[in-house]
């Protein structure tokens, strides 16, 4: 059996907390949340701009519309990270500018909503989802994925208890795309609540066939070709897309929002984000807009483990400080004040009490760790972990013993160990023959690996070998 | 400093860790250590004592000079408790002292450390000391134990006058290691079983030890007939190394196929050397020679890789096409 298993960590946030609403203050809006091209800002500091407001207009190719997650005045239009923002003022109304409905639910118009709508993969891996839907592929069949696999992520299982049918309606509306009576959704069995439910209204669902597959639970189930492999059990040829064997995967979250665009008229600005680890103790999934920081989200849950009004003093000094620092064109200024972010920047970090010594945005296995309170969350962001020193372990690398479970686990059946080591001799060639391109980055080899390597950075760097 | 501790992907890892890969290895090799000092008395225990403290101190000195600190990791013991059940029970305390030095000095620390060397530590300081000290380790100078007047079968194997001398020592005596012999080697049955519950629970490999011990059975077979399979199997020290010397993570291959015919050699020259070479005992030195062909062997591979014949088939594919399409140009 290949992949890992993890204990259970699901239950810490697996339920809808209703009476916490998100408002943030400002929002920071990435325009290049994609895979592909960034889109083009067009609005102006100072534009009134309302809910589903288009902010960042596609470029031609792989590039998708970004819309604005609040109501309000667009404060600064900037970079953060060497990516475009847009920073917009919320003035807490929340006025909402619909799309114009659609005439009917033939093929160009759905494939034109999604454009429309800007529809991406909500799963992590941002790729734009008309693109998937231009194919000129025979497609026959539909997956949805509800899998899930990664450790803590509860944001699609929340999703698909609270809005089971929606995201049936919006399956059936993809899957008429191609002229497609059935469908299937690809479910692990750590969600029984979920499947129930879902299949509950699967047999309700008219003009379409939803089918329900319940997956034994392990990580990485839930990675994309996997899923094709155990559901249709048709391979994906190396470095080909899943339409190559006809088959088209789309997260729930993205089918619940396609059914937002069709049926409500209503842009891609938010979805269902989770907060757990044992570092907080408020925890649950709830709606979030998109380009809310880290410390909103902290505010509305109102965790005791926070002084959060000592966070948010400091985070406004350092607001204070950076909007400083952009007005100034004096050089030595510029780096004094630079300076003094920092310190403020430590002294935030500091106030930051509790146990939580790492923040993950994303899952344990494939998040990305963020280094203040002020980062923002794009819309592929489904969950924020707070975790304590007992949760996740550090440990120095040391030698390679040669155990081959990084081979025995991969599953993908590539051999992580060899391709670091070619690499690292810089052995290019043999290095390519490995075929590290069919790499899915799930993090396995690193997970297991006895010396505490980190296999996984190798292998995506020799993925990038062409 | 920052408050947050940032890392890239996987935050979490298994609780595993060399350590405990070394320390599930002494494990296994207890009760083979327990019975052989049942057997032999204080002469194991002091040899087996000897051999552990030299590897561990000869690590620690290494460690002093380099600032390195890497003795925690348990390997060095489980050299010495290997290297000291190849030797056999009456040898003078000199040679474990002397090969255990060699195992870990110049087999895995001039090499860079656990992971790095290239033969099999004990492996190789067992054949050290068989060339370094021949008289005491020469399989006809074995007393018995049990003062019944049986050699070790091996030799007698080696003279071509097998057959007289399979009474003395029975399949039953083999089995349960109340015969002549290495320390540990003994007890083919006990060391099958933890060898079966090794690969079990997945610790080791099945495909080397089975290899490893079909080829043996194979070679024997075309060498010496249908008796010889038993006693080739059950004596000397092949059960032992093909379960805990063979299967070292670091010196065997990494490929299915490479291990496949890792097995093939080491049982193959196994027999060979036992029946047409001068020394009576060759697993140590098939071993070793298997070893320096692991680069060679991990080369030698089967694409498993995910989607690859899928990719190869729409190549040959398309390459069929195109040469059609020529073809209908052409005409």
């Amino acid at each position: 059996m290949r992949g890992v298993k993890f204990k259970d960590t699901k239950y810490l946030s697996n339920f809808f907390v209703d009476e916490i609403k998100v408002e943030p203050e400002l929002v920071y809006i990435n325009l290049h949340p994609n895979t592909g091209a960034p889109s083009e800002a067009c609005v102006k500091v100072g534009d009134q701009v309302k809910i589903g407001s288009l902010i960042g207009k596609a470029k031609e190719g792989v590039s998708i519309n970004v819309f604005s997650s609040v109501s309000g005045v667009v404060k600064e239009i900037t970079e953060f990270d060497g990516k475009p923002y847009v920073i917009i003022q919320n003035d807490k109304k929340n006025t909402i500018k619909k799309l114009s409905p659609l005439k009917d639910f033939s093929k160009e118009n759905l494939i034109k909503r999604i454009f429309d709508a800007g529809l991406f993969g909500l799963s992590g891996s941002g790729f734009p989802t008309h693109i998937k839907y231009k194919t000129d592929k025979k497609i026959d069949c539909l997956i949805l994925n509800g899998c899930e696999c990664e450790n803590y992520l509860t944001c699609d299982d929340v999703l698909m208890k609270t809005k089971a049918t929606e995201i049936l309606i919006g399956g059936k509306l993809l899957a008429s795309i191609f002229g497609l009576k059935t469908f299937f959704v690809g479910v692990l069995d750590n969600k029984k609540e979920a499947i129930n439910i879902l299949r509950e209204a699967a047999s309700k669902l008219e003009g379409a066939k939803a089918i329900i597959v319940k997956i034994k639970t392990r990580y990485p189930r839930g990675a994309e070709k996997l899923l094709i492999k155990h559901i249709t059990k048709r391979v994906v040829p190396l470095g080909g897309l899943p339409a190559d064997v006809g088959v088209i995967v789309n997260n729930v979250a993205t089918a619940y929002a396609f059914y937002n665009a069709a049926i409500n008229n209503l842009p891609l600005t938010d979805r269902y984000v989770c907060v757990s680890g044992l570092g907080v103790k408020k925890r649950g999934t709830t709606i979030v807009k998109n380009g809310t920081t880290i410390l909103d989200l902290l505010e509305a849950f109102g965790n005791e483990t926070y002084d959060t009004a000592e966070l948010v003093e400091y985070s406004n000094t350092i607001r204070a400080l950076r909007d400083e620092e952009r007005a100034t064109v004096d050089k030595n200024k510029k780096i004094e004040l630079e300076k003094k972010i920092k310190l403020a920047v430590k002294k935030h970090n500091e106030a930051i009490k509790g146990e939580v010594s790492k923040i993950i945005i994303g899952g344990t296995m494939m998040g990305v760790t963020a280094s203040s309170l002020l980062i923002p969350l794009g819309l592929r962001d489904g969950g924020v972990l707070f975790l304590t020193k007992n949760e996740y372990n550090e440990s120095k690398p040391s030698n390679c013993i040669n155990c081959k479970k990084c081979i025995a686990v991969c599953p993908v059946r590539i051999r992580p160990v060899d391709i670091a080591k070619s690499l690292e001799m810089g052995d290019f060639k043999t290095c390519k023959s490995l075929n590290p391109i069919a790499c899915i980055a799930c993090g396995c080899c690193s997970y297991v690996c006895p010396a505490k390597l980190n296999l996984k950075d190798q292998v995506v760097k020799a993925k990038r070998l062409k | 400093m920052n408050a947050l501790a940032l890392s890239t992907a996987p935050h979490l890892k298994a609780k595993n860790n060399t350590t405990k890969i070394m320390a599930i290895m002494l494990v296994a090799l207890l009760p083979v250590v327990i019975y052989s000092i049942y057997l032999f008395e204080f002469n194991a225990f002091f040899i087996i004592l000897a051999s552990v403290i030299t590897c561990v101190l000869t690590e620690t000195t290494y460690n002093i000079f380099t600032k390195k600190f890497s003795v925690l990791d348990l390997s060095s013991v489980v050299t010495g408790v290997i290297f000291a059940l190849t030797l056999p029970p009456t040898v003078p305390l000199y040679a474990p002292i002397v090969g255990a030095v060699f195992a870990v000095f110049f087999c895995k620390l001039m090499f860079g450390g656990i992971g790095k060397n290239i033969v099999n530590p004990a492996a190789a300081a067992r054949v050290f000391v068989l060339i370094a000290f021949p008289t005491v380790l020469a399989g006809n100078v074995w007393k018995d134990m049990f003062n019944v007047s049986t050699a070790t079968v091996l030799p007698s194997i080696n003279a071509g006058n097998f057959a007289s001398n399979v009474e003395g020592a029975s399949m039953l005596n083999l089995l349960f290691g109340t015969h002549a012999g290495s320390i540990g080697e003994t007890c083919a049955l006990m060391i099958l079983i933890i060898g079966i519950v090794l690969c079990a629970i997945k610790f080791i490999d099945w495909v080397i030890p089975v290899s490893i011990l079909s080829a043996s059975a194979l070679f024997a077979l075309i060498c010496g007939g249908v008796n010889s399979i038993l006693p080739h199997l059950l004596s000397g020290g092949l059960i032992f190394g093909a379960i805990f010397m063979a299967t070292d993570y670091t010196t065997s291959p990494r490929s299915n196929v490479g291990k496949v015919l890792y097995g093939i050699i080491i049982g193959a020259l196994t027999i060979l050397v036992r029946i047409y070479g001068s020394y009576p005992e060759g697993v140590s030195l098939a071993i070793i020679f298997a070893n320096l062909l692991v680069p060679a062997l991990n080369k030698i591979s089967i694409k498993t890789t995910m989607g690859y014949y899928q990719k190869r088939k729409i190549e040959r594919m398309q390459k069929k096409e195109l040469a059609l399409s020529s073809q209908k140009g052409g005409n």
